[in-house]
């Protein structure tokens, strides 16, 4: 809401990139979590999962809301 | 980027070694660091922007631990390390001052380099024969796959 309705082509991109990169974060940090020997290792790649799904999710949120938001 | 055991890289077909997991996630983040940077840079939108900018801060943190991780278990040599191992092994690239006798005999006996530049001032069959005397063939091999 306190943001502007529209978004420019450029932060849509940015957006959806950034969405893309994130996503492709978490299914390599879920593949390497099931690959990986070390304990340690693993549980920091599970952090680092939870945090990027963070991550995708409010992406998501920017990109989701300022559509419901164009309709106004 | 150095990395210091090239032997640990893979250990299996099909499969990542630890190490190359860390790395591969170390190379995405900074990927998307470069993306968040130019986001932040042409965010007109203050909510945007300051999305990204916490993203990358994240993005950050999350390099940091995985540098870390990596530094500790040996992983990821740093500046200073490579210096050290230049030392060890006698080869000065860095330091071309420091190119003593010593080590220039040691390096043209290991690599055969120096004779290697000879050839290219001379021509043909001179640099056939030469090659053919240096010595520890295979060793001089190896290091020019390196």
């Amino acid at each position: 809401m306190p943001y502007q309705n529209n978004l420019t082509h450029k932060e849509k991109d940015y957006l959806e990139d950034a969405l893309q990169m994130e996503n492709l974060t978490i299914t390599k940090c879920s593949v390497y979590t099931d690959q990986c020997r070390d304990q340690d290792i693993k549980s920091l790649l599970i952090d680092i999962g939870k945090t990027k799904r963070q991550h995708a999710n409010k992406l998501k949120q920017l990109l989701g809301q300022v559509g419901n938001q164009q309709i106004q | 980027m150095v990395y210091r055991n090239r032997t640990t890289t893979t250990t299996s077909r099909n499969r990542l070694s630890d190490r190359d997991m860390l790395l591969d996630l170390l190379a995405t983040g900074k990927n998307m660091s470069h993306l968040y940077d130019h986001a932040i840079m042409e965010a007109s939108n203050s909510t945007i922007r300051d999305t990204f900018e916490t993203l990358q801060h994240d993005e950050h943190m999350i390099a940091d631990t995985v540098f870390g991780v990596m530094e500790q278990e040996g992983w990821y040599s740093t500046g200073a390390d490579r210096q050290n191992q230049a030392q060890n092994m006698g080869n000065s690239q860095r330091q071309s001052g420091d190119f003593d006798t010593q080590a220039s005999s040691r390096y043209a006996a290991s690599s055969g380099s120096p004779r290697f530049g000879g050839n290219l001032a001379g021509r043909g069959q001179s640099s056939r024969s030469g090659r053919s005397q240096s010595r520890p063939g295979t060793a001089s091999q190896m290091e020019w796959t390196l």
